[in-house]
């Protein structure tokens, strides 16, 4: 009993996986940033 | 390609045809990460059990399904983009000679001016081209006013804003020497965005690698332009990180908060002149710094409630939690250069990235002479997009390979003398990823990522 208790515990794991809502459009750049207007309207 | 019947059926991890999946330890003291690396995927697991659930267990069966999905959404956003922004080099002046600047000296210091009629004329050639390239008309190609220094060409960058607005959305990066009240309240109202380079909390950090020719400091004009522009949601301040500051980044961090700058960027000087590669910090001691000052503005965020987003780091971590929500390009393999913008030098000669001006190879042709569909698919450009960490020893085999990127070819090149060789900061990654993925574990993410992260994105798996 003790065994699975701590074999259930033990067994957790920690994934996921997002993925950008505007498709291939986002911004890509450099060692620059350039910040994206729907962000800076919500700042 | 084997025949089907030659094949193995894939069905065994790590053999064959199967699935590669790598074990790293990322520093914790409980698990370790399980790493499908072409396609980003990862996964905490519990020391004891992640060998077992990644070759025949939870792990391996859970994501069998997904993988080649992923292989797919990675494929897509590694070679299926096109350009859709332009570093415009309006000058080849420089009113500084920071030590470690990437353009060569003699061109700073006496190159030409592209002129108002010129800067016109390019935006104009840059607008027809992109119409033609993205189909989707309410999406806005970015122009990023870049150096040298662009404010030294304050008129004509400032007419070619006031014209073009409407079809571009525009930045500026600036070393804020020329940043009076009269040009900070024309960057406000036409919504451009702002970089200001500041290397350190102090006059003496600061002006250590960034003087004017004359051998004065910068550090006071960054300082009156971060009163100017703190409360602007468009602004943001690059630090390049050497020799001569390495040792104050958490005091630059600490610096940076209480003066409320909400994006800073801290990076590692480019090794691309010689500058660069004189002052370029070493790997074990730069990790080690940028770890400490990583973890100081995680405590003042938890202190203050307020966030300094330091964007190098948070596009590491977006590239493990949302690889295709990365904002920068450099830590990606092809990098940005020519497969998202592509850079413009004061003559109107067209380069992959601003870090390869002035590399005569890499000249891809004249923007006001060839069509620029024709310099898109000029050889030099399609050699830089075309560099992948597939072709390079070791990153071929390096689990963190697409976390990484093994930039920045321009630097590469000049130090290794060839393209397809490792980052000079290759050890610098290993350690970012490791930090990053320490975040994950202890659920902190949104401590690190800009605000609206999780709006720009949607959840497509978990375990
Ligand atoms: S440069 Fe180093 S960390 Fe980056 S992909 Fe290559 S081997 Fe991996
Ligand atoms: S890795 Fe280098 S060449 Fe590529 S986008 Fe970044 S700075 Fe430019």
């Amino acid at each position: 009993m003790k065994q699975s208790t701590s074999t259930k515990r033990s067994t957790k794991v920690v994934s996921y996986r997002r993925t950008c809502k505007a498709g291939s459009r986002g911004t890509g750049l450099s060692h620059y940033i350039l910040v994206d207007e729907r962000k800076s309207k919500k700042a | 390609m084997p025949s089907d019947k030659s094949r193995s059926k894939g069905r065994h991890v790590n053999t064959g045809f199967g699935r590669h999946f790598d074990l790293i330890d990322f520093g914790s003291a409980k698990n370790l990460a399980v790493i499908h690396a072409g396609s980003g995927f990862w996964a905490l697991a519990p020391r004891a059990a992640a060998a077992g659930m990644a070759v025949s267990g939870k792990i391996s069966r859970a994501v069998e399904s997904k993988l080649d999905g992923w292989l797919d959404e990675m494929r897509n956003f590694r070679f299926g983009r096109r350009p859709s922004a332009v570093y415009l080099n309006p000058t080849e002046r420089c009113n500084f000679n920071c030590r470690y600047c990437y353009l060569p000296k003699s061109m700073r210091k006496t190159g030409r001016h592209m002129g108002e009629k010129k800067v016109m004329q390019a935006l104009k050639i840059i607008r027809d081209h992109f119409r033609a390239a993205i189909p989707d008309r309410t999406y806005k190609p970015e122009i990023i006013f870049h150096g040298s220094e662009p404010m030294l060409a304050r008129d004509a960058v400032f007419a070619g804003i006031e014209k073009f607005y409407r079809d571009f959305r525009f930045g500026i990066q600036t070393n804020a020497s020329l940043l009076d009240a009269e040009a900070v309240s024309f960057i406000r109202k036409h919504s451009v965005g702002v970089g200001i380079s500041l290397d350190g909390h102090s006059a003496a950090v600061a002006n250590r690698a960034r003087r004017t020719w004359g051998g004065q400091g910068g550090f006071a004009k960054a300082l009156a332009a971060i009163e100017m522009l703190g409360d602007y949601p468009k602004f943001n301040v690059i630090a390049t990180v050497t020799q001569a500051n390495v040792a104050s980044l958490t005091s630059i961090v600490e610096f940076f908060h209480e003066r409320g700058v909400k994006l800073a960027m801290l990076n590692p000087v480019r090794c691309t002149q010689q500058g660069g590669r004189d002052l370029k910090p070493d790997n074990a001691k730069l990790a080690a710094a940028l770890t400490k000052a990583m973890d100081r503005s995680y405590e003042l965020f938890r202190k203050t409630g307020r966030k300094l987003v330091v964007s190098n780091f948070a596009n590491v971590l977006i590239g493990i939690v949302a690889p295709t929500a990365r904002k920068l390009m450099c830590d990606i393999s092809p990098c940005g250069a020519g497969r998202c913008f592509f850079a413009v030098s004061a003559n109107g000669d067209v380069f992959p990235c601003s870090e390869f001006l002035g590399m005569d190879d890499y000249n891809c042709g004249n923007i006001f002479r060839k069509p620029l569909r024709d310099i898109l698919k000029s050889a030099p450009l399609v050699s830089i997009m075309e560099r992948k960490t597939e072709d390079i020893n070791p990153c071929a085999g390096c689990a963190i390979q697409h976390f990484c990127g093994a930039p920045c070819p321009a630097e590469v090149l000049a130090c290794a003398g060839k393209l397809l060789a490792p980052s000079p900061y290759c050890q610098l990654y290993e350690e970012h990823v490791r930090y990053a993925l320490r975040v994950i574990e202890a659920g902190r993410v949104d401590a690190y990522l800009w605000d609206g992260w999780r709006d720009e994105t949607r959840k497509t798996f978990s375990l």
